[in-house]
């Protein structure tokens, strides 16, 4: 455990508690395992409605919050299961976009992200999530179908 | 030099994220301005004079970053129910708004802005559902056409007469409004639905040429600043009405004020907020405006649209301040049911739903005040709801801290096991962990001791808080472990806790502590805590924005 991890290989996988993003975590768990690498898991926090109250929106935002930390205990013990090391990270800001960035600021060698389909006809015509973060990642992306 | 990049951080770091947001601000503002002013009896343009004022000076002078100023829900009912008690003087409101501005400097100038934080949650929850329940009660009569009122009791009097007299051709209007204001945010949210609702429904009732009342004339451009004419056997009830502004005013800006930190990630100047929010009112009841507060739902579509500094709060109120300029033709055929509309769709949304629905699951204690303040809210009077509600709280809380004395962790360790955790961490890290023991409730005295022994320490990485003997925190020391916390990690030391209970938690929490407490830096025993200093060592260290903490791997 001494030794230090820079040179290892890392991956993140983006975990929004959706069927498709755990998918995508257990096919992450496998990468990371073959690889012997860092595994980061990484949730984004998009930001809450706006409204005409102070009190719901400071509580929605804490729903929100504590949403994405029950997902993280739970990736956590499915990754302590397989024997590998998580780093999990909760960020802010639009989905795809938030990914790349962190996908940037950390080095991260490969992505791995579930296939969302078209939310609404908006999404058809923009794309989906994982198209936009093909698009614009510096690194490797998987998407897990 | 410092002086002009402070200022250029305060108004111009972001200039057309700024202007984008001020319009953004100001078409959400326009048509909320307008329905309160009418609302407090006071006069549409009275709504816009206050957004006007308040817009302007309170984000040239305040201590929140993007926050839109103006009249809100909780500042039209009291002025509401002032303009109601002095029918035959007004001038007494405009008095008691610039009495509420003084009152509000003088807070930010002591410091008891700060304060405010620390108003419970139940008093908070149950005074905004009152404020939300008065309203849609005071809006009724106003939907179906017919002249409201602005206290809450006569409101409620009169609804069973109203039956015989609806307007049905109002009733369709705000009909129409409502189900604008409603479905448009379904199609998208970016679509200002309330300013569409106003334009379309004034639209039709123009073509339809509808008998329903109006907002009437406004007069084009603001008003020349004036004091107030006032009698000096008038100065109770104008100082009455001002303390109560006051003080609701700096609830509701400062609630916002936290909203936009969560939003922005910035920390706002809650003292030098108060002084703005004061200034903003003076000016606001010298043009005969309404008084104002941050407000949520403009700061928070300022912010979604690009605002980021003082600039853009200003531009909303300059943008507004060009509308009344040209204003006045097209307003005087704004249909006031469709203005009541819109306050519906305000009162119904400051209810705190999320508390009525789960009323079963939420302590007992926290309901009984929630109730209270919400009764007193409606029927009593708005500072002694706050007040009675403060009261309550402490003396529920105190039993509280009775009942909870007794703690179920004991935490002595011998040596021997202390040093078999810590054997296998390397010796270079081991002496730079630090531990910290709490015991008892963490009140001031307790979190002092804390502060004195951060500057004593040197070489620290980490350090580790073991809470598992602090049943209780009060506000004070919940503030003084955050400025601890903020030192500890100026001096780039990672902060562990050790069995934070729950409770604990949420008090941190509440206070905005837990702004600094990740809770992956939370662990139920010092082993774990160990564990993941062991890991965080092993990987590359990483900074800044984003909050992280390693999982140990299995061996």
């Amino acid at each position: 455990m001494t030794a230090p991890e820079e040179n290892k290989y890392a991956i993140a996988v983006g975990l929004d508690g959706s069927d498709s993003s755990w998918k995508a975590f257990e096919e992450a768990v496998q990468q990371t395992e073959l690889k012997r690498g860092v595994l980061h898991v990484v949730s984004i926090q998009e930001s809450v409605d706006a409204s005409y109250s102070a009190t719901e929106v400071l509580a929605a935002e804490k729903t929100a919050r504590e949403r994405l930390e029950g997902l993280h205990i739970r990736a956590r013990m499915q990754a302590e299961e397989a024997g590998i090391m998580i780093v999990a990270a909760i960020t802010t800001g639009n989905s795809a976009s938030a990914l790349v960035d962190y996908v940037k600021h950390k080095h991260i060698d490969l992505l791995i992200v579930g296939d969302t389909g078209h939310s609404s006809i908006w999404g058809a015509l923009l794309g989906t999530t994982a198209e936009k973060i093909v698009r614009h990642a510096p690194c490797s992306v998987l998407i897990v179908r | 030099m410092s002086m002009t990049a402070a200022f250029s951080g305060r108004y111009l770091g972001h200039p057309i994220g700024d202007l984008t947001g001020g319009l953004m601000a100001a078409i959400v503002a326009l048509p909320l301005c307008l329905a309160f002013g009418v609302a407090s009896g006071l006069g549409a343009a009275a709504g816009l004079y206050g957004a006007i004022a308040c817009g302007i000076v309170a984000a040239i002078f305040g201590g929140t970053r993007a926050q839109c100023s103006g009249p809100t829900g909780p500042m039209t009912v009291v002025a509401a129910s002032l303009a109601a008690s002095f029918p035959q003087h007004v001038e007494l409101v405009f008095a008691s708004v610039l009495v509420a501005g003084l009152i509000q400097i003088l807070m930010g100038i002591t410091k008891v802005g700060t304060l405010v934080h620390y108003m419970p949650y139940p008093v908070i929850s149950g005074f905004m559902t009152g404020i939300g329940a008065i309203i849609i009660f005071i809006e009724i009569a106003p939907l179906v056409g017919l002249p409201g009122s602005g206290n809450v009791l006569e409101a409620l009097q009169e609804i069973p007469s109203l039956f015989n007299r609806v307007n049905r051709a109002a009733l369709a209007v705000s009909a129409f409004s409502l189900a604008l204001i409603y479905l448009i945010p379904r199609i998208s949210k970016k679509i200002p639905a309330t300013l569409v609702a106003l334009v379309s429904a004034t639209a039709l009732c123009h073509w339809l040429s509808l008998d329903i009342p109006k907002i009437g004339q406004i007069p084009s451009g603001l008003p020349l600043p004036m004091l107030p004419q006032i009698h000096v056997t008038d100065l109770h009830p104008v100082i009455q009405g001002g303390l109560t502004l006051a003080f609701l005013g700096a609830i509701d800006s400062l609630l916002t004020s936290l909203v936009l930190d969560r939003v922005t990630g910035d920390k706002h100047n809650s003292n030098q907020e108060l002084i703005g929010q004061g200034l903003g009112n003076i000016a606001s009841g010298l043009i005969h405006g309404l008084p104002g507060a941050g407000a949520t739902m403009r700061s928070m579509v300022n912010v979604k649209s690009g605002g980021r500094t003082h600039l853009s709060g200003a531009v909303h109120g300059v943008l507004l301040l060009a509308v009344l300029l040209g204003l006045g033709p097209v307003a005087s055929a704004i249909p006031l049911p469709c203005l009541a509309a819109i306050l519906l769709s305000v009162g119904i949304s400051i209810m705190d739903w999320r508390v009525l629905r789960n009323l079963r699951r939420t302590p007992k204690s926290d309901v009984i005040v929630m109730l209270v303040v919400l009764f007193l809210t409606m029927f009593v009077d708005l500072i002694i709801a706050v007040l009675a509600g403060i009261a309550l709280a402490s003396v529920l809380f105190v039993k509280q801290l009775s009942d909870a004395q007794t703690s179920t962790f004991s935490d002595c360790e011998t040596i021997e096991e202390l040093r078999q955790l810590t054997s296998h961490i390397p010796e270079n890290i081991r002496k730079s962990i630090y531990t910290y023991q709490l015991n008892g409730p963490l009140f001031f005295g307790e979190a002092k001791n804390l502060t004195e022994s951060v500057d004593q320490l040197t070489g620290a990485r980490y350090i580790v808080l073991r809470f598992s003997n602090v049943p209780l925190i009060d506000q004070t020391g919940a503030m003084a472990l955050e400025s601890a916390i903020e030192k500890w990690e100026a001096k780039r030391c990672k902060v562990l806790f050790v069995g934070l209970q729950p409770h604990i938690r949420k008090i941190l929490e509440d206070t905005g502590a837990i702004h600094r407490i990740d809770m992956e830096n939370c662990f139920d025993s010092f082993e774990q805590a160990l564990e993941a200093i062991d890991a965080f060592e092993a990987t590359p260290h990483l900074d800044g924005t984003i909050t992280e903490t390693e999982s140990p791997s299995k061996e």
